[in-house]
């Protein structure tokens, strides 16, 4: 029930819809078939103004004047046409001329234009190289500041690691003024230290033998070695004696020390006198 | 690069090496006069329960004591008692500074003999010195020990040992009636062993050694008048080469042995004479309205020594066993006699005498200068041991005069204790021929 009534309904509009489109359409067409609408307003208010017999006399008028004139004007006319067939002659070879002219500028312009071209191609080609040289220029700008910032950073280095030298040396030096102090109290303890348990009593005079002796840290002696014999038994013997009974001599505990002062393994020649 | 940092590079490389490349060299240019430690221990004794005939460590021991050269270990001191050496306990003989200890074995042999065996071992080195094994009848055996004395002595010092040596001395005992007995005895140089040799109620004097040990010349009163003997020790076979009118005393003999020098007053004042043993010829040396008597020879047979007291004073001269000039030897001191030779001809020992007191000095041919071994106020008849480190002589002690040894240097001076009575004039024998 209910959509037959909207069915109805909507049939009504479409219809309505229709007869409005074709309202628009022929509307449309009205204006079209008419000629220009403001020319027939005024030619209207002049036509008010003149009335038909003078028109009809001018024209008589005219017709007279007409013949005669149109002698004249034939004459006139073909001296005219005489003149411009010259005019066009000469008009032709100045054409010709003109043309040959516009030719050579056409040409000319051609010519130009390659030329332009040429020279803007050259341009370019300038143009381009000039960027190319300046962007290598400016990559060697760079590269030179790069190289030069290097040059800068390794001459800081090297003063600083000169500096660095100085400064250990300087500590070496004063290290090594220390070491020969500590060095010559060490050798003159050991000196006295051996030579307290050096028997001599009863050696036969003039004998000398070189021992080596190794220790370690503290001074124990861990070898004793004859580096050189004095050829007799009993002096080497009381030479190794001497230094094995002074073991542990008197050297340092610490390691670092005792390895910078050398004293790892020292000589020691026997010589009483 | 800086100048100043270039300096101390140059400075670091200037004195780097001197730590771095050469080595430490410390020059040991002199030592001390020290004894040298020795430990014996006792020797181990196997073979039958009872004791061993000899004390072998205490033998040894008083032998190198005596000589002044060591130190030897107190017995209760010992750190261990090891027989073998792999029983050595080097770390803790070091921890005592001890340098060398003597081990050793005394076996009976089922024969009635004995083998003696033993090591002289360094401790600083852990090694054998010496290693020996002998072969002793019971009459040896305590020779044997101071025959190892011997071999330690010289291993140790470098020079030859004198304990298997021989002395000869005089004894005189007070008879319950009154009168003296003399007797000539001859003893181990630590005066054990001793042989009686001669007796004699009359005065026994001046005991001098053959060369080769096997003969003895002295002075014997037997006569009442004095006269010399030259007695074999191994026969007891003698002979008297010089009983001539008055003096007759001081016998030496020649390093040769060829010769004795004597004393003589057969032609008035005592002179020295020489005489040659093969022919009994004399040879008369001084002529010198003074006493000239003691002579002595020197090593090497070319000089003899001898007391005079021609420059007012007995002082000690010297001249060529072919005469002609004497030379004055000492100028110290108002009393100087008995001159001996060292076995090295480098100094002389002998009596001197200064306050009432008598001492026993030795004059350095180097330096002429008398050096005082002894502080007694008697002592005399000093007499070299044959390797010269030693000198025996008479004191007077509580019993009156007796025995005493003195190192050469002074340093050690021992009483040997011996007999009971009176001990006069000893006399240091030679060296023992090598045993095989």
């Amino acid at each position: 029930m209910l959509t037959s009534l909207t069915l109805q309904s909507s049939l009504r509009s479409v219809l309505i819809h229709i007869a409005a489109v074709l309202l628009l359409v022929l509307s449309f067409d009205f204006p079209s078939r008419k000629t220009p609408q403001q020319m027939p307003q005024m030619n209207i208010v002049e036509a008010v103004a003149v009335d038909s017999a003078q028109v009809e006399k001018e024209l008589q008028r005219l017709q007279e004047l007409d013949t005669a004139k149109a002698q004249e004007e034939l004459a006139k006319q073909q001296k005219l046409e005489q003149q411009v067939r010259e005019l066009e002659k000469k008009s032709t070879q100045a054409e010709t001329k003109r043309k040959e002219e516009e030719k050579r500028l056409v040409d000319l312009e051609k010519k130009k234009l390659q030329e332009q071209k040429a020279r803007e191609t050259e341009q370019k080609k300038l143009a381009d190289l000039k960027k190319q040289q300046e962007e290598l220029e400016r990559k060697r700008k760079q590269d030179e500041d790069q190289a030069r910032k290097a040059e800068a950073e390794k001459q800081r280095k090297e003063e600083e690691e000169a500096a660095r030298q100085i400064q250990l040396a300087e500590q070496q030096a004063e290290q090594q003024g220390q070491d020969q102090a500590l060095l010559q109290g060490i050798t003159a303890n050991i000196y006295r230290s051996v030579v307290s348990n050096y028997n001599v009593s009863g050696l036969a005079p003039g004998l000398e033998c070189v021992l080596i002796v190794r220790t370690v840290p503290g001074g124990e002696v861990v070898s004793v070695s004859i580096s050189q014999s004095s050829g007799n038994e009993i002096f080497d013997r009381r030479a190794i004696n001497a230094v094995q009974k002074a073991s542990p001599l008197p050297l340092p505990e610490d390691p670092a020390t005792f390895e910078r002062l050398g004293l790892r393994q020292f000589r020691l020649p026997f010589r009483p006198q | 690069m800086t100048m100043r940092s270039l300096l101390i590079l140059l400075l670091a490389l200037y004195i780097g090496p001197l730590f771095a490349a050469d080595e430490l060299e410390i020059i040991i240019d002199r030592g001390v006069e020290n004894t040298l430690p020795i430990a014996i221990v006792p020797f181990n004794w196997s073979g039958a329960p009872e004791m061993p005939p000899v004390e072998f460590a205490l033998t040894i021991g008083n032998d190198l004591q005596r000589s002044g050269r060591f130190a030897v270990m107190e017995e209760a001191d010992l750190p261990q008692r090891p027989v073998q050496f792999q029983e050595v306990n080097f770390r803790d003989w070091r921890l005592l500074g001890m340098e060398n200890i003597v081990l050793g074995a005394l076996k009976a042999l089922p024969d009635g003999t004995f083998e003696v065996e033993f090591r002289l071992i360094d401790v600083y080195r852990g090694a054998q010195i010496a290693g020996f094994r002998i072969p002793a009848t019971a009459k040896q055996i305590r020779r044997t020990a101071h025959r190892i004395s011997d071999i330690i002595f010289e291993r140790l010092t470098g020079i030859r040992g004198a304990f298997d040596t021989r002395i000869a001395y005089v004894t005189v005992r007070n008879n319950d009636d009154g009168s003296k007995r003399y007797q000539m005895q001859i003893a181990d140089a630590d005066g054990f062993n001793s042989q009686v040799l001669m007796e004699s109620s009359e005065p026994l004097m001046s005991p001098a050694w053959s060369p080769d040990g096997r003969q003895l010349a002295y002075v014997s009163f037997e006569s009442r008048n004095s006269s010399i003997f030259i007695q074999d020790i191994i026969t007891g076979e003698r002979t008297r080469v010089a009983g001539f009118s008055g003096i007759n005393s001081a016998p030496a003999w020649s390093p040769d042995g060829t010769r004795l020098a004597m004393t003589l007053s057969r032609e008035g004042d005592p002179e020295i004479y020489i005489m040659h043993l093969a022919t009994r010829n004399l040879e008369r040396l001084t002529h010198d309205r003074g006493i000239d008597t003691e002579p002595a020879w020197s090593p090497d047979g070319q000089k003899i020594a001898f007391t005079s007291d021609r420059g007012g004073n007995p002082q000690i001269y010297e001249m060529s066993t072919n005469g002609g000039r004497t030379e004055r030897l000492t100028f110290v001191g108002v009393y100087n006699a008995r001159p001996r030779y060292s076995p090295d001809g480098n100094s002389m020992s002998l009596v001197h005498g200064q306050d009432n007191t008598y001492r026993i000095g030795i004059l350095d041919f180097r330096t002429s200068d008398i050096t005082l071994l002894t502080g007694a106020r008697l002592d005399e008849s000093p007499s070299f041991a044959p390797n010269g480190s030693m000198i025996m002589y008479a004191t007077t002690g509580r019993q009156g005069s007796e025995l005493a040894a003195v190192s050469a240097d002074g340093s050690v001076h021992q009483r040997l204790a011996l007999q009971v009575g009176e001990v006069r004039e000893p006399a240091w024998g030679p060296f023992p021929p090598e045993m095989p």
